[in-house]
């Protein structure tokens, strides 16, 4: 229902804002490398506190930020088979091409369908709200673009049984 | 209160540091460091000094040698010296370090520089004259973590050094052979090569983003990632401080502070934007106002919202917005301020400061 | 002999100066604080239930918030999690700015700890629409300060 939609994404909005804010910062156990803190999870004290954002035991958000990266996974919206199906299609189809996305993480967190790194560099490059936009806007479509792809799918369906099953 | 702005390409910028007379602005950029011309209305490139094959994290130009000193990811720090010609010969300093070097600030006498890296270790380093070569001195207990800001104490004796394990410290980093005896502080009277004064934690933790001393050296503030300030205001050596006072607020963490007076701290980092705290060790010090406050920018009326002004938006762009709107800040910097260095000062007070940011902008704010 | 490949251990991460251990990472400040017993949350929980029925929301989630069991046991904090939400769902979505702006800045920033780890705890997700709200409203006041200092505090309520 929509009206707890919006209290969800405004808290994954503001909690996202807060914990993107990185700098660069070279690796303590590794010299003249330079390598996002929360995948290498090597130094305990640049990682931060994890935080965790639910909207029911279905849909989720984990954000685990440190001081040069933020990885952010969300869980989906899956109500039945058909869904479940949809939801693992349609992140494969993403994963297999992360490198166009940039800040898209090519295998998500177990227990969540897809996972995102935002290291300084993307901030560098890339304006810090805008990034927060696309993940609430990613956010907000994943699950429209799923029921349209059941719709779909169920038409064809019976369209197919139909013609198949009509006598001719 | 004006401000003035230059926009010098989008690679981000992690240091800058003006001369003497201000006419001439070092950046740190990636991998090398640019000098510019600051007469006139656009700054010029004069200079590339070159030497180092990773990103340079801190340059410093001494204010009245007019040497620069550079330390940069690949554990080297390079101590420039100007030529009659206006070039520069680099020399290289051994440091020591065997990981990063994280920040660099010449001493206010000049004779000595300190650095900070990710080796858990400040190098201070000073010439020696019979080698003719710049030697360093490790201090290493007690830090535990990358050392990521070092700042001198007006006595050129004592440094202040702020850690990613959450303490603000004080050192000492008398050399015997370079530095006289210094007066008596309130943080110590003997006080021998890496000794520590002084150790301050946040309550909320939280690494230490900068640590100042005040213009008098009798303060000490810290700015943490818990998105508060603290002001130290200690009482004697062994003792415990007179006062600690702690700011938390309402914004994104700061990552860099000037102080302005005994009793005014400029402070910015993540907002974009700095922000002035005023106050003192007996009433307390609380947030006093923003300056290039993004709230006070009048939204630009833009175009008028016909229907066939949103039409032909979505043509253009695929939404009914304007997308200019939204895709620049309000605030001068769009990007983090990494850096706020005095930039003018009149009546014992800074007036002006300078701020470089990740967007590659050097604005010099009026306070 | 020994089983373990000594040409392949990792002699860094061995040395104790080299690196932090996580349980080294707690603050000094509530190093000393003495863990409390079960028995004695579950009187706080008492005490905590009669105020409710009084009708006294606000000094109950003030006494709640004003000691977080920092230094005691999971079994403790567990508890003291289900007091306080229970608090924050008994409370009516009117009286929440209210009560928000009553508290004082730690009690916030307690209660946003308190907030994130109730998300996190999956008996909670009948009441996630209550802790959503919640949040919102303590993020009015308190700004995105309050998140940064949860993402920053290593004491874990």
């Amino acid at each position: 229902m929509s009206q707890s939609l919006r209290p969800y994404l405004d808290c994954v909005r503001s909690s996202l804002t807060a914990a993107i804010s990185l700098q660069n910062f070279p690796s303590q156990v590794v010299e003249r490398h330079n390598r996002p803190e929360v995948e290498a999870n090597s130094t305990p004290e640049v990682i931060l506190n994890p935080l965790h954002i639910s909207r029911n035991e279905h849909e989720k958000v984990l954000i685990e930020p440190s001081i040069n990266s933020v990885r952010v996974s969300i869980k989906i919206k899956q109500a039945d088979e058909i869904e479940h199906l949809l939801v693992h299609k349609f992140t494969r189809f993403l994963t297999g091409r992360a490198e166009a996305f940039m800040i898209l993480r090519r295998k998500p967190v177990k227990g969540y369908d897809i996972s995102f790194l935002i290291t300084n560099f993307h901030t560098e490059q890339m304006l810090k709200h805008k990034l927060v936009d696309f993940i609430i806007q990613f956010m907000e479509e994943v699950d429209k673009e799923i029921s349209e792809m059941k719709l779909f799918l169920n038409a064809r369906a019976r369209f197919v049984a139909e013609a198949f099953l009509t006598n001719v | 209160m004006s401000h003035s702005s230059q926009s010098l390409g989008h690679v981000p910028i992690e240091d800058h540091s003006f001369s003497a007379d201000r006419g001439t602005l070092a950046l740190a950029r990636d991998i090398g460091v640019e000098l510019y011309d600051t007469s006139g209305p656009k700054y010029t490139l004069r200079t590339s000094l070159a030497g180092h094959d990773k990103t340079v994290t801190a340059v410093d130009i001494a204010l009245q040698s007019g040497r620069i000193v550079t330390c940069s990811q690949d554990r080297n720090a390079l101590v420039w010296e100007p030529a009659a010609d206006g070039t520069y010969k680099p020399t290289l300093v051994l440091l020591r370090i065997n990981r990063a070097a994280t920040f660099a600030r010449w001493s206010p006498d000049e004779k000595k520089f300190a650095v900070g890296s990710g080796a858990r270790a400040i190098a201070v380093c000073y010439f020696e004259e019979e080698n003719d070569w710049w030697v360093s001195r490790h201090i290493k207990k007690p830090l535990r973590s990358t050392v990521l800001s070092v700042e001198w104490h007006p006595n050129s004796v004592l440094l202040a050094a702020g850690s990613t394990d959450s303490h603000a410290r004080v050192f000492s980093a008398f050399v015997k052979d370079v530095d006289a005896r210094p007066a008596p502080t309130v943080w110590g009277e003997r006080v021998p090569f890496q000794t520590l004064c002084g150790d301050f934690v946040s309550p909320a933790g939280g690494w230490v983003h900068d640590a100042a001393f005040s213009p008098s050296g009798n303060a000490l503030a810290f700015v943490s990632h818990d998105s508060s300030v603290t002001v130290v205001y200690p009482s004697g050596p062994e003792q415990p401080p007179a006062a600690i006072v702690n700011i938390t607020t309402t914004m994104l963490p700061f990552i860099s502070l000037v102080w302005l007076s005994e009793n005014e701290i400029v402070a910015a980092g993540h907002d974009c934007h700095p922000v002035v705290f005023v106050g003192s060790d007996q009433q307390g010090w609380q947030l006093d106002h923003s300056v290039d406050d993004p709230l006070k920018v009048k939204k630009s009326s833009g175009k008028e919202s016909s229907a066939l002004n949103m039409f032909r938006q979505m043509d253009l762009k695929g939404t009914p917005t304007s997308a200019s709107e939204d895709s620049t800040l309000p605030t001068i910097h769009q990007n983090t301020i990494t850096k706020l260095r005095a930039y003018a000062s009149s009546g014992g007070r800074v007036t002006k400061v300078s701020s470089t940011g990740v967007d590659g902008r050097v604005v010099i704010f009026s306070v | 002999m020994a089983n373990v490949n000594f040409r392949r251990i990792n002699i860094d991460i061995l040395e104790p100066e080299n690196n932090i251990a996580p349980e080294e990472l707690v603050p000094p400040s509530i190093a000393n604080l003495p863990p409390a017993s079960v028995a004695e949350i579950q009187s706080f929980g008492q005490s905590v239930r009669a105020a409710l029925s009084r009708g006294d929301h606000a000094d109950a989630l003030a006494a709640a918030l004003g000691n977080p069991p920092y230094t005691s046991s999971e079994e403790v904090k567990a508890i003291h999690l289900t007091t306080i939400l229970e608090i924050l769902s008994t409370v009516k979505s009117t009286d929440i700015s209210k009560i928000v702006e009553k508290l004082s800045s730690e009690d916030r920033d307690t209660l946003i700890k308190y907030l994130y780890k109730g998300m996190g705890v999956p008996e909670s997700h009948g009441i996630s629409g209550v802790l959503l709200a919640w949040h919102e409203k303590v993020i009015e006041v308190s700004g995105q300060g309050a998140i940064v200092r949860f993402l920053s505090d290593r004491r874990m309520v």
